[in-house]
């Protein structure tokens, strides 16, 4: 079997309101940033993979508006209607099929553009859930709860997942909300649904990211700093919340264990050198660190008090500052796995983990995590 | 290259114009049943879904989160795809990759819609620029009615020979138990119902279909256990366009074009006429069973009305073009060019009864969607 | 490409106004209509696990086993939401949302809780179901979900 690997990445910055752009120059912005960097042009380009949604982008066929930035003129392009990290995978599968030698990973988002709550409500059926008028953010609420209670674990413990990520958020140019704050002043936050406040919530953002995959033999053509994609799973969980135990993921911890086994990771604990997770909310970078199998269940709390996974810890988690510094829908879990490829590529700046070899990046969709995706990447062949 | 796929079971819904004893997870669910049946396999055999539809026609967000519950891909891997009128086909394609990656080696590809839900032509109109395009074009059928006009000008076709390919289309559906309209027509009859658009009749035009089709595929040595006779891949090809309708060709389908003739390179297709047995043509509209039989290299340009007028596409004729009914008898759009490809399975598979053609050795299969991309397939036995 | 002092950017304002009927299908149906009949709320047993699930689901080879659940359960979760709910119209803020247990049932479902404060809501407590005067054939036949009654001696 070829080998793939991340030869290039681009994003945005990413605001809550970019109305100087519209979704297909957000596009354009992060191809043309790509292209730029690695001096090549739509040639290069095999085929494409794009993620983004219909509902966010207010759009059917969200994809078609952003065919022209991805040079899909007579190319092979397709739309991954989930999250990017899903996209990242299906672009790696078309490479390895022996069918393409490139694929170009696009996601794009505006959350500005829509009503997130009417957005969210829209994702529960309209048979026995949507007249009720709840959205994914109530829904990450009840999970929250759930969680807090079961492992008797307090708002002021998510404060702290608040401080570390915002903080984080502080060295990194592209987040949206970055801020130097104390667990008094999380704890501040307005209340939006208990227990979640305002800061415990991502926020919604406008913004695109682009990687691009190259097989074996080619990449030393576009870098001499590959990324490799050496582990990937991913699972799909029960629809209806009340069919899960939503404090814990199934579906999370069968991705993260196929992703393991493929990447030849045993402890990941003492393996991995840098996690970026998807958490919409704050309490699921506790739960998922958890999953993940970083911390005894329940006990995801002890790695941010001991500063394990703080920056400049041993296993940083979310030095970028995560989903809570920037969230545009399916683009966040595309930016997780940039970010993790630029920490192993020694250009994450001033949040740069030293020495990183190893990295896990982590994506999901649906309601409290119903769809999880868990890669491993490396920078050693 | 990668793993041999082949095509070993599908299943269909019986489509038609209202199902209001199912819902939409209980809809899908008979088609995957169906295809399990078919395939004499449980979902414990399944290793990773692909589904697709498009969201805006049912109003459904992040759709495959309320799908699971039908499609059986709870506790598995599965990913969603969205491309348009294309859905069907780039969920097949999808699901090729899965395999020929060598990444998995039983995956189920889902493609469904229920269009009673909505009003299809107020989805459609949302796939155009909001600003510049949306207020000024009026659905899918606008585009298909100019490149008709530009086709009948300048090789001077006239209605007739669209109607008399519509006639043979809801004729052939009489013959498949899954087709919407089973109608005996006369040309005349098809003439006499009103325009949608000049020159396009209602008859000439698709239905609003409610409908799932679940085609299940394997990676080579799999296919070999499992089916007695699978029906293999031979190219899978995507061509897109631009992204602005202004830019678009209406007088040349170039993407159909491409796709065919690299898809007949992969193949090792010289003379598609003589080497193809039988052609599913996603046919939007009853013409472009005469044009785009010339994007295929079938005949010269401008010569499709010969292979209609002759017979030469009939059910009994030397290259039978959809005769399931195609898409002008049956359109559930998510799973329209799925079917194509099922439909072409089955021809190959000698499981398509009464619409058997008979020693079918080679099938295409095409989709069309978006801003006139499309993805061709060639299977052979 | 810069905008000058005097110059605005043009941000189009729009709905997506699509009409939409779904199909409850044969299972929903009848649930809604134990609701609307009896006031009764029924689940269905899963052939393949023997879990009652709540909402009922389609059995695999169409023969349901209806279980009669609630109208008493008890709340595994909740969360009082203090934004506006657009798609209820009016909204009366805070909204209290939880998951449910009937008994009798295996699995919670999400509703809404009325005639309680919102500080005086627990995880564990017993709720029970309040129908709607008048059934429209959704999950607001059941109104909401209200403390059950305990006698105090």
């Amino acid at each position: 079997m070829h080998r793939v690997a991340i030869v290039g990445v681009a994003q945005t910055k990413f605001a809550a309101e970019k109305i100087d752009q519209n979704y297909a120059e957000l596009a354009y912005e992060v191809v043309d940033s790509l292209f730029n960097q690695l001096g090549i042009g739509h040639s290069d380009i095999d085929n494409i993979v794009t993620a983004s949604s219909d509902f966010w982008d207010g759009r059917t066929i969200s994809s078609m508006a952003v065919q022209d930035a991805v040079g899909a003129w007579l190319k092979s392009e397709t739309k991954v209607s989930s999250d990017g990290t899903l996209a990242v995978l299906y672009g790696m599968m078309r490479i390895l099929s022996g069918s393409f030698g490139t694929t170009l990973v696009l996601a794009h988002s505006k959350s500005s553009e829509g009503n997130q709550t009417m957005l969210g409500n829209a994702v529960f059926d309209p048979i026995y859930q949507r007249q009720l008028g709840f959205d994914l953010v109530a829904a990450g609420a009840m999970q929250a709860r759930a969680y807090l209670e079961k492992y008797n674990l307090t708002e002021a413990d998510l404060a702290e997942v608040v401080v570390k990520n915002l903080g984080n958020a502080t060295y990194n140019p592209n987040a949206q909300r970055a801020m130097s704050i104390t667990v008094e002043d999380a704890l501040k936050s307005n209340l939006v649904a208990d227990p979640l406040r305002e800061l415990d919530i991502a926020p919604n953002s406008d913004g695109a990211c682009v990687l691009l995959l190259a097989r074996e033999d080619l990449v030393s053509k576009f870098t001499d700093k590959p990324v490799w994609l050496t582990g990937v799973g991913h699972y799909q969980d029960n629809y209806y919340l009340g069919d899960r135990d939503l404090t814990t993921s199934k579906s999370l911890e069968k991705a993260a264990a196929k992703a393991y086994s493929m990447a030849g990771i045993i402890n990941p604990r003492k393996e991995l050198n840098v996690v970026e997770l998807y958490d919409t909310f704050s309490h699921q970078e506790l739960m998922w660190s958890e999953l993940l199998g970083l911390a005894e269940r329940g006990r995801g709390i002890d790695l941010i008090r001991s500063g394990v996974t703080k920056l400049g810890g041993e296993l940083p988690v979310n030095p970028s500052g995560g989903v809570l510094g920037a969230h545009a829908m399916f683009v966040a879990g595309l930016v997780r796995v940039a970010e993790a490829a630029l920490q192993l590529r020694g250009e994450a700046g001033a949040y740069q983990v030293e020495g990183a070899s190893k990295a896990l990046a982590h994506g999901t969709v649906g309601p409290c995590g119903q769809t999880h995706c868990v890669w491993i990447l490396s920078n050693e062949k | 290259m990668g793993e041999r796929v082949a095509i070993i079971a599908s299943g269909q819904t019986n489509h038609c114009s209202k199902r209001t004893d199912v819902n939409i997870p209980e809809m899908i669910q008979e088609a995957v049943d169906r295809a399990l049946l078919q395939a004499n396999l449980t979902l414990d055999d399944i290793d990773a879904v692909v589904i697709g539809n498009m969201e805006h026609f049912e109003g459904i967000n992040l759709s495959d989160m309320w799908a699971s519950e039908g499609a059986g891909s709870v506790m598995k891997p599965a990913m969603k795809i969205a491309t348009g009128g294309t859905t069907g086909a780039s969920v097949a394609a999808c699901a090729y990759y899965h395999c020929a990656s060598g990444l998995f080696d039983t995956v189920l590809a889902i493609g469904w819609e229920k269009l009673s839900e909505s009003d299809p032509t107020g989805g459609i109109i949302t796939a155009f620029d909001p600003i510049v395009e949306r207020l000024t074009l009026a659905g899918a059928v606008g585009g298909l009615a100019i490149e008709a006009t530009a086709y009948m000008k300048t090789y001077d076709v006239p209605e007739e020979v669209f109607a008399l390919a519509a006639v043979r289309s809801r004729k052939n559906a009489k013959r498949n138990p899954h087709a919407h309209l089973k109608l005996d027509l006369t040309v005349q009859q098809v003439l006499d119902t009103p325009y949608i658009a000049y020159p396009l009749h209602y008859l000439d035009m698709c239905p609003a279909s409610d409908g799932a089709c679940a085609v299940i595929m394997a990676s080579e040595k799999r296919a070999k256990d499992l089916c007695p006779k699978p029906a293999w891949i031979d190219a899978v090809v995507c061509r897109h366009n631009h992204a602005w309708i202004g830019d678009i060709s209406f007088g040349k389908n170039s993407t159909l074009e491409s796709a065919a003739v690299e898809a007949y390179k992969i193949a090792g297709i010289t003379n598609p006429l003589e080497e193809l047995n039988v052609i599913e043509l996603y046919d939007p509209a009853s013409y472009t069973q005469v044009s785009w039989l010339e994007y295929l290299h079938l005949c010269e340009m401008g010569q499709g009305r010969r292979l209609v007028e002759d017979g030469v596409t009939a059910f009994e004729g030397k290259l039978p073009v959809n005769p399931s009914g195609g898409v002008v008898s049956t359109n559930p759009i998510g799973a329209t060019a799925l079917i194509r490809v099922a439909e072409a399975s089955l021809q190959i598979q000698g499981r398509a009864d009464e619409r058997q053609v008979d020693g079918v050795q080679r099938a295409m299969a095409t989709g069309f969607g978006g801003s006139y991309w499309n993805e061709v397939f060639i299977l052979s036995a | 490409m810069s905008l000058q002092p005097d110059e605005e950017l043009v941000v189009y304002k729009s709905s997506m106004r699509i009409p939409y009927r779904w199909a409850a299908g044969l299972i929903a149906s009848k649930f809604y209509r134990h609701i609307a009949q009896e006031k009764k709320i029924y689940a269905t047993r899963c052939p393949k696990t023997q879990k009652v699930l709540m909402p009922p689901r389609k059995s695999p080879n169409g023969t349901e086993d209806w279980v009669e659940v609630g109208p008493g359960g008890e709340i595994k979760s909740f969360t009082v939401v203090r934004y506006p709910v657009p798609s209820l119209n009016p909204t009366t803020l805070p909204i209290v949302y939880a998951l449910i247990q009937l008994d009798g049932a295996d699995t919670a479902f999400v509703h809404q809780l009325g005639e309680i404060e919102t500080d005086k809501v627990k995880t564990g407590m017993r709720v029970t179901a309040v129908f709607a005067e008048k059934a429209a054939g959704n999950i607001l036949d059941i109104q909401y979900f209200k403390p059950e009654t305990v006698e105090i001696v």
